[in-house]
């Protein structure tokens, strides 16, 4: 979860606790994903006890999450005084689902994913929702006067990986629609950089709510001058649930899906790369670089990256953390920091890259050097795949870690 | 938007599993969710621009102005996870589902059966 989020997420439980909404309470989280076992921790934290983990995904149901046993929705009725907390982007559909079932008590959304979605079709929500268009048309015209004539391509979401297939298949979508001008609009500076790395003409970065405005401006308006390049996002783009019937690649989501393009279209390559300053402090070939934090993606069991540091010391690598803002580095290791664009010519100085399968991987895609990429044994999302199954990386060494004890890397 | 189709649009959601919107479809996209449909055991409504024939569910027409409406409501929020905008025009700035047949990866059918899970 980025930092944004987890700060309305912790802001929300400070204020719920506060309320007193959870004493007396058992509490439930529902849908387990990265966001909820984050959730779940700020609960352990202040001492509460979560007393499960509701998921409509029969293949989770069954397991636990932290000592939390993960159960089917339907286990919390007939149940009095609970309430049930969610930290999901489909939180609308989640809390219509409990209702539709009979839940009658108190659910609380902890953190707003989705602006785009309220399930109701109240008064109130179609004046608010309304306004909120309004909104949007203004500041897409604002655009429309800045960028007269140019194509404008939407990221909606901040990221990297979604920005890097974009960025990667863009030139072949462009050519196909004889476009020449172009800008793209991310959220967030990192999702900047990726969209320069590839020569975006131009960005604009956007809040996350100025973006969602603004797509909704663009669906309302149905602007044929723009595109929303995305595989989920907003409602409008459904290429997920195809995932409901068959396993399709995440680059295959978005070369065939997002973009439209045959199945053997290669994607283009960063371009605009640049060389870390300090690359000779880095023992060529000799370093590993572990990359241990992603926003979006579940941890790998605690002790795992201590064993991973343990095995590349004792093969005499000189072992760094790639760390960003206020992350900190890996105990035993040496503190990383440097700029996306550098990232690929310090890896390939030192020799190997290890990280928990995100968005940065998808950034290092192009880098020669020996890479490995790391997932938890879960599935994706709601589906029946694995995790590795859909963000499996061609030309890397895919690693699904089962166990905290087990470090099958081999240097 | 009329509140005449507000209250229909708000029973066939309580009413129905899905309430699909059939937008200009072309003659294939009808057949194809014809035959989906046939094997599907969800209760869904067919809400149309045009009569269709020979569609094995519910099915009412709209007026010309209420498609309007229809349509800009679905644009300004989502307002249900039980309604299916369902369209295979390519006039839209977003990408569509059908491209996942385009490529190979899976067929219409295919596609059609997952909008309806």
């Amino acid at each position: 979860m980025d930092s944004q989020h987890y700060a309305e997420m912790q802001e929300n439980f400070s204020r719920l606790k506060t309320s007193g909404a959870f004493e007396g309470n058992a509490i439930f989280l529902f849908g387990h994903c990265n966001a909820t076992e984050e959730l779940a921790e700020l609960f352990l934290t202040e001492g509460y006890t979560i007393e499960a983990i509701l998921d409509n995904n029969t293949a989770k149901q069954g397991k636990r999450y932290q000592n939390i046993p993960i159960v089917a929705p339907n286990r919390i009725l007939g149940r009095k005084n609970t309430v049930i907390c969610i930290a999901s982007r489909a939180y609308a559909s989640m809390k219509e689902q409990l209702q539709n079932m009979g839940y009658a008590g108190e659910v609380y959304g902890l953190v707003d994913y989705d602006s785009f979605s309220e399930y109701s079709l109240s008064g109130e929500t179609m004046s608010r929702m309304g306004e909120r268009i309004c909104r949007g048309k203004i500041s897409l015209e604002h655009m429309k006067e800045k960028y007269r004539g140019i194509f404008q391509v939407y990221c909606p979401f901040p990221a990297l990986g979604d920005v890097v297939y974009t960025m990667s298949y863009l030139p072949y979508f462009l050519a196909d629609r004889e476009i020449s001008k172009y800008v793209v609009f991310v959220v967030g500076n990192a999702c900047a950089d990726v969209a320069r790395m590839f020569g975006a003409q131009a960005l604009e970065v956007l809040t996350q709510k100025e973006m969602d405005e603004q797509v909704q401006a663009v669906i309302y308006q149905r602007d044929t001058d723009s595109f929303i390049a995305h595989h989920d996002r907003p409602y409008v783009v459904n290429l997920w649930k195809i995932l409901s019937v068959k396993k399709i690649p995440f680059d295959a989501l978005y070369r065939c899906g997002v973009f439209g393009l045959p199945i053997d279209c290669k994607p283009y390559a960063p371009a605009d790369l640049a060389v870390y300053d300090k690359l000779e402090e880095i023992p060529a070939g000799k370093a590993a670089v572990l990359s241990p934090y992603a926003k979006s993606v579940a941890n790998l069991p605690s002790g795992y990256w201590d064993s991973i540091v343990e095995c590349c010391s004792r093969k005499g690598y000189r072992v760094y953390t790639n760390v960003a803002g206020e992350e900190k580095e890996l105990p035993g290791t040496f503190r990383l920091e440097v700029q996306l664009d550098e990232l690929q010519s310090v890896v390939e100085r030192a020799g190997v890259f290890i990280g928990l399968r995100s968005g940065l991987c998808d950034v290092l895609r192009w880098a020669d050097c020996r890479k490995i990429a790391l997932y938890r044994d879960c599935f994706y999302s709601s589906t029946s795949w694995k995790v590795e199954e859909v963000f499996h990386l061609d030309g890397w060494e895919n690693i699904v870690v089962r166990d905290a004890e087990s470090c099958f890397i081999h240097l | 938007m009329a509140v005449s189709l507000k209250k229909s649009l708000e029973n066939a959601l309580k009413h129905y599993e899905r309430v699909i919107f059939l937008y200009q479809p072309s003659k294939e996209l009808c057949t194809e969710l014809r035959t989906i449909l046939k094997k599907e055991k969800k209760g869904i409504l067919l809400l149309t621009a045009t009569e269709i024939p020979d569609f094995p569910c519910d099915q009412r027409k709209l007026q010309e102005d209420e498609c309007k409406s229809l349509m800009e409501l679905y644009f300004t929020y989502s307002f249900s996870n039980h309604f299916i905008f369902l369209t295979d025009q390519n006039e839209f700035p977003w990408p569509s589902i059908l491209n996942f047949a385009k490529a190979g990866l899976a067929t219409r059918g295919e596609i059609l059966e997952a909008l309806m899970r």
